[in-house]
């Protein structure tokens, strides 16, 4: 099994507020410094959303930030699973572990476009 | 009448009976009266209205009257001005079009107030857009000011004043009769936007003193797809029609306008929807709009004793009024949707974010929008309470940081 597979099977195994809390520890622990610019804003978002993504010797490193803790939270565990990863790598990499969350829909309906397309960002660094 | 009895009404508990549903403002939910009438329509009764001799439309059209009559009279409005459309938007585009529209050039102007809707907000500034005249905008601090802020912005060359009458997002009291004596005293045609208001208040457009008033049907416990317009009768041939179409001529010559009310309804109508909304006023009336009232008074006193005693730092947007319906409220440190998602893992239904009312939170210095808490009549002191711990649990678990 994967990390990714792991983090959804972990995450399917909780109820809805143990989610949460899953998610705002995951911003709490989350860093990203200096990043509130708009050459990082990620349109589409209706909270605030930053994402920082670069290659280092050929590897992904990628951070985020949000006005919103659930939203950081995820996309910090976005950043997790990309970071490390070659652009090539990335971009054979889905992000799979919120399909069947509770959460899932109200992204897609909201914020979710803001998500995929910070997805684009760090999929398509060169 | 009790608030369990107003609730046993609602099939929607009946399937989620653990979710506490504060997001009437958004759309109420329907009782079985008015389901019962849908399914009626559509299963006994469905035929065309106003185009055919047989038994089946005839019952149609006897029905689609009654409506409009069942409509009127729950504004005590005359049933010739009473103009059916699909929703408050639609009837605040149609007074736009119909209305002031062809009235509107360089030198005219349109009031409204800083806290409309967008339904009572983008067709202003895209009219006066096109027509050259310029929409002022009023930027009451509190719900007192209206009166001196419209009377400032008014004059002879203004238009129409277009107000909404409850805030969607601010549960604060908004002073109708003296903005209306403004109006007549100047002359000046009132448009009120009763979207979030014909539901929790008696409504009687005479006595409001208003020309128009629009609401959606499905926030006062109607279908969606049924709105209404209230035209004073008088000013029906000022308007010109907005849409072209079946049903809106007289007899066979197309190049002649229905008189009145029918000649804005091109098009069949969604028969059923406004049925619909009559067996949702039958029923209105039926529990009482007094004890309605009473019981949604105690739900405000309830709602605003329970932010004060909260043990968190909430900030209530506006000053809301002892019997407001709509609560919007703010956290440090708490985003709008995060706090909505919370309280959703404890079964409670608010909404977030901007409310379709951008520049109203821009004017509250509020960019992150806030959380809204709405009530109906089939809310409980429970539901309140079961509310305001899933806040405190839900701000425990954003603050802990």
């Amino acid at each position: 099994m994967n990390t990714q597979d792991a983090l959804a099977a972990r995450l399917q195994a909780m109820d809805e507020l143990d989610q949460y809390d899953y998610f705002i520890d995951a911003a709490l622990a989350a860093s990203c410094p200096d990043i509130r610019r708009p050459e990082y804003q990620i349109r589409g978002c209706v909270s605030g959303l930053w994402v920082r993504a670069q290659l280092n010797g050929g590897r992904i490193e990628a951070c985020a930030d949000s006005d919103s803790l659930l939203i950081r939270g995820i996309a910090a565990l976005i950043c997790r699973i990309y970071t490390g990863m070659t652009t090539e790598e990335a971009r054979c990499t889905p992000i799979t572990f919120l399909d069947g969350l509770d959460l899932a829909g109200e992204l897609d309906n909201t914020r979710r476009s803001g998500l995929r397309h910070m997805i684009q960002v760090i999929q398509s660094i060169a | 009448m009790s608030a369990v009895h107003f609730r046993r009404d609602f099939p929607f508990f009946q399937h989620h009976p653990e979710t506490v549903f504060l997001d009437s403002a958004a759309t109420a939910q329907k009782p079985q009266a008015v389901i019962d009438a849908l399914t009626r329509f559509y299963a006994e009764d469905c035929a065309p209205v106003g185009r055919s001799a047989y038994k089946a439309a005839r019952q149609a059209d006897r029905r689609y009257r009654t409506a409009r009559q069942t409509i009127a009279r729950f504004l005590d409005a005359d049933a010739a001005g009473i103009i059916f459309t699909k929703s408050a938007t639609e009837s605040a585009n149609l007074l736009a079009r119909a209305f002031a529209r062809p009235k509107l050039c360089k030198g005219k102007n349109i009031v409204i107030t800083a806290w409309e809707h967008n339904s009572n907000y983008l067709p202003w500034v895209e009219i006066c857009r096109e027509s050259g005249a310029e929409l002022r905008v009023a930027r009451p601090v509190s719900g007192p000011d209206f009166p001196v802020v419209l009377d400032t912005l008014t004059d002879e060359h203004t238009v129409l004043v277009s107000c909404t009458a409850a805030s969607n997002v601010l549960g604060d009291t908004i002073p109708l009769a003296e903005i209306s004596a403004l109006c007549r005293q100047k002359q000046i045609p009132l448009a009120l936007d009763g979207a979030q208001y014909v539901a929790h208040h008696p409504v009687d457009v005479q006595t409001l003193g208003c020309d128009f008033l629009f609401f959606s049907g499905h926030k006062v416990y109607g279908p969606t797809g049924s709105g209404v317009l209230y035209v004073r009768p008088e000013l029906l041939d000022e308007m010109a029609p907005f849409l072209l179409g079946g049903g809106m001529i007289c007899g066979d010559d197309p190049e002649c306008y229905a008189p009145g009310a029918g000649r804005f309804e091109a098009g069949s109508p969604d028969t059923a929807a406004f049925i619909g909304l009559a067996a949702a006023i039958d029923y209105l009336n039926t529990l009482g709009r007094d004890a309605i009232c009473i019981h949604e008074q105690a739900l405000a006193r309830q709602m605003q004793d329970g932010f004060r005693a909260l043990s968190h730092r909430v900030q209530l947007l506006g000053q809301p009024a002892p019997d407001a319906s709509v609560y919007t409220f703010v956290c440090p440190g708490a985003h709008p949707f995060d706090l909505a998602c919370l309280l959703n893992g404890h079964g409670i239904a608010v909404r977030s974010g901007k409310m379709c009312a951008q520049h109203l939170f821009d004017a509250l210095g509020q960019p992150l929008g806030g959380v809204r808490a709405s009530l109906a009549c089939y809310n409980t002191a429970e539901d309140l309470h079961r509310f305001f711990n899933g806040l405190e649990d839900a701000l425990n678990r954003l603050q802990r940081k």
